[in-house]
């Protein structure tokens, strides 16, 4: 069983070739096939595998569906398909809606929202004044749940760590040897994986953590374990909650809650969100605890009814809007990216769109064609029709880079095919060489240039090509903040700690992981193509792909090896400090280990990532993956 | 007035001291960051690096091949790639 994103079932794809077979797909959060931008990705995934498995069963799950059947509109002719239509409510929740008194700061009434009306049922006395929303969230949370199993909703990595750093404050502060040998591992974990003042290490020793998507997965995976333990009492965290994590609890408090850059909160999502209240432990009840309900900034809508929501393909909503997509698509034609507008709403829908007509011949032959009026859809026909005219780049490499329009593969190739110096230098050059840092800058830039404006702004493409190459050097995150902090005090430029260690997270997580692979991956891809028209197939590197090696941050057989044993990156890149040979294959790894079972606890590693390495290396039981493709 | 200095580069001949500093430049301003210099300009390069003050330091082992990479302040300059894997930049108008 594989448990993957949209993107990684693609990339798996690409990879395996004619051997991704799959037999049962799950969609979990189904609904998510209306968010934008990743939404037609989802769509795309799960169309490709129907697509290559005929015999593929496929299921769909989502919470609070009003049209649970629309995801069924696109099964192919004869396949047998119910919608399964679930009330049934498997806890009890109370919404709970906390007022300040007027005139009386620290006070707070507690009503319970029920079908006919609200019923008060008690009051909180805060120890402090709660002079900001940080630390009415924090306060609150930590008078109302301090029998543990809270979560705290926090709008951003940055909030979330300012909330857990209050509600820390708040704990008592444990004798350094009674502190609990799990958080004390943990804290260790932060301090030796991420850096000595990350703001979770003193936290951690107080029972309280903060959480979010860009921290590397060792330290999130151990972070939910302890939660569930109840060794975390508190927890503070952001709309990564939402994106796949599976974390029960027995109150969640929010307030005002956005997702992504500000927006405010969807229905669906918030009830999503509430839906982690309960099934804590065994218990059957939790809390939903929502501050300051009658505050029209934090709750621009009202805190939401529980109700059913309709799921909407994003393709479908895009068709929707009308000619839109239709202008857009004729101007990306003829115009540079950079330079049309909408690109955010339509560019991924775009690319779908014209990769389908690519492979059907016509869009009227696309499932999606029914739901739409067959005059647009002939527009649309047409725009698609002149712009694959233009076209070198065929369907297949058109569906390996989904949300990659074909349109930006073709610029790429005339690119290449009027690169007058040495087609050497289109290449990426190897990570230990000296070229391979201003190589990624250049090739970066021909990738804004030419494919999308991927890397931009301009000013931060050498920031980014530094962060690929340690990365693909397999150098651990600690290493890339401390060089982070080294290049500020160098150059004497400023910078806040705690937000570097973000920063570098994101850089981490968004570039070298995220952008880079997709925007490396198809670069190659158009590259090998114009190598083979050319005749320079000696050129094409039968090695592993850019897309994989910049996935996982490794280069080096040794890296990879221990990855393919289960390892996360984190304790792959700890271990491979005390490796001196990086060419060592699976068996090698482990017979390393075992040679040196004894010594482990000796090396200077953080105890989690030792209780790893035995778990995946020293185990005779299988040794399944560490960690979800998140 | 000082007296013209014809300079020869390799298989270049360049009249006076200011056209050579401008070949190279040229050259080097048709090269992104990270590329290989190809072999027919390595070859007016190699003849070019030779004329440097420091080009015994600068050749060390032996010359293998040129890059262009980044220099300070954001600008770009040539770099000798040494036999032994080694490798530093030199100024393309020391040369001349």
């Amino acid at each position: 069983m594989l448990v993957l994103t949209q993107e990684r079932i693609h990339l798996f794809a690409n990879v395996v070739g004619d051997a991704f077979v799959v037999d049962l797909l799950i969609v979990d959060e189904a609904h998510k096939i209306g968010d934008k931008g990743r939404g037609v990705i989802l769509q795309d995934a799960i169309e490709r595998a129907a697509r290559t498995n005929p015999m593929m069963k496929l299921v769909f799950i989502s919470p609070a569906t009003q049209n649970p059947e629309e995801l069924l509109a696109d099964a192919p002719v004869g396949i047998k398909t119910v919608a399964v239509d679930s009330e049934a409510p498997t806890v009890l929740q109370n919404l709970l809606l906390a007022r300040q008194v007027p005139g009386k700061p620290r006070r707070w009434t507690v009503e319970t929202r029920q079908a006919e009306g609200t019923i008060p049922i008690g009051t909180l006395e805060l120890a402090n004044t709660p002079a900001s929303f940080i630390k009415r969230l924090a306060f609150i949370a930590a008078a109302a749940g301090e029998r543990g199993g809270t979560l705290v909703y926090a709008n951003g990595a940055a909030d979330s760590e300012d909330i857990g750093d209050l509600i820390s404050q708040l704990q008592p502060k444990p004798h350094p040897k009674s502190v609990d040998p799990e958080l004390a591992a943990l804290a260790e974990l932060a301090r030796k994986g991420v850096h000595p003042n990350f703001r979770l290490v003193p936290l951690v020793e107080r029972g309280v953590a903060f959480h979010f998507g860009n921290m590397p997965s060792l330290l999130r995976l151990e972070i939910e374990r302890l939660f569930r333990s109840g060794k975390i009492r508190f927890l503070a965290c952001t709309s990564t909650l939402m994106e796949g994590v599976n974390l029960s609890c027995r109150t969640i408090v929010v307030r005002g809650p956005r997702k992504g850059k500000g927006n405010p909160m969807e229905p669906h999502d918030f009830w999503n969100l509430a839906g982690r209240a309960g099934r804590w432990g065994d218990e059957f009840q939790g809390n939903i605890i929502c501050i300051d309900p009658n505050d029209t900034v934090a709750w621009p809508k009202g805190v939401p009814l529980r109700s059913r929501y309709p799921i909407k393909r994003e393709s479908d909503a895009v068709l929707d809007l009308g000619e839109g997509i239709v202008d857009y698509l004729a101007k990306r034609g003829r115009q540079t990216l950079s330079d049309i507008e909408g690109s955010e709403e339509f560019e991924q829908v775009g690319a779908y769109l014209l990769t389908s007509y690519m492979r059907l011949g016509s869009i009227s032959q696309a499932d999606l064609a029914k739901r739409h009026d067959p005059a647009f859809i002939a527009r649309l026909d047409d725009v698609l029709r002149s712009l694959a005219d233009q076209l070198d780049i065929d369907a297949d490499m058109a569906a390996r880079h989904p949300g990659v329009s074909a349109l930006g593969l073709q610029r790429l190739l005339e690119t290449f095919r009027s690169y007058e110096r040495g087609p050497e230098n289109l290449l990426p050059a190897e990570v230990a060489s000296d070229d391979s840092y201003d190589r990624f800058v250049t090739i970066m830039r021909r990738i804004n240039a030419s494919l999308f404006p991927a890397f931009e702004p301009e000013s931060r493409v050498k920031l980014y090509a530094l962060i690929v190459v340690q990365w693909l050097k397999g150098q651990s995150l600690a290493e890339i903040i401390r060089r982070n902090i080294a290049w500020h005090q160098e150059v004497k430029r400023s910078y806040h700690l705690p937000t570097l260690i973000r920063d570098t997270m994101a850089l981490v997580e968004q570039i070298a992981r995220f952008r880079a692979p997709k925007y490396l991956a198809a670069y190659i891809d158009v590259l090998h193509l114009h190598l083979r028209s050319i005749g320079r197939e000696d050129l094409i590197d039968q090695g592993l792909d850019i897309g994989t090696q910049l996935e996982f941050g490794v280069s080096s057989r040794t890296l990879i090896s221990l990855m393919e044993l289960g390892l996360s990156r984190m304790s792959a890149v700890a271990l491979y400090e005390k490796i001196a040979r990086d060419d060592l294959d699976q068996e090698e790894c482990r017979a390393w280990v075992a040679e040196r079972a004894d010594q482990l606890d000796g090396m200077d590693i953080p105890a989690i990532i030792i209780r790893e390495l035995r778990e995946r290396l020293l185990s005779t039981g299988g040794a399944g993956p560490a960690e979800p493709f998140d | 007035m000082g007296a013209r200095k014809p300079v020869t580069l390799g298989p270049k001949h360049f009249d006076k001291k200011g056209d050579a500093v401008a070949y190279l430049k040229a050259m080097l301003r048709r090269y992104d960051v990270g590329d290989r210099v190809n072999a027919t300009d390595a070859v007016v390069l190699e003849a070019a690096l030779a004329r440097h003050p420091e080009a015994k330091e600068k050749i060390g082992m032996g010359v293998r091949d040129f890059s262009v990479r980044s220099a300070d302040f954001g600008s770009k300059c040539f770099w000798v790639n040494r036999i032994d894997g080694t490798t530093v930049k030199f100024s393309h108008r020391a040369c001349v």
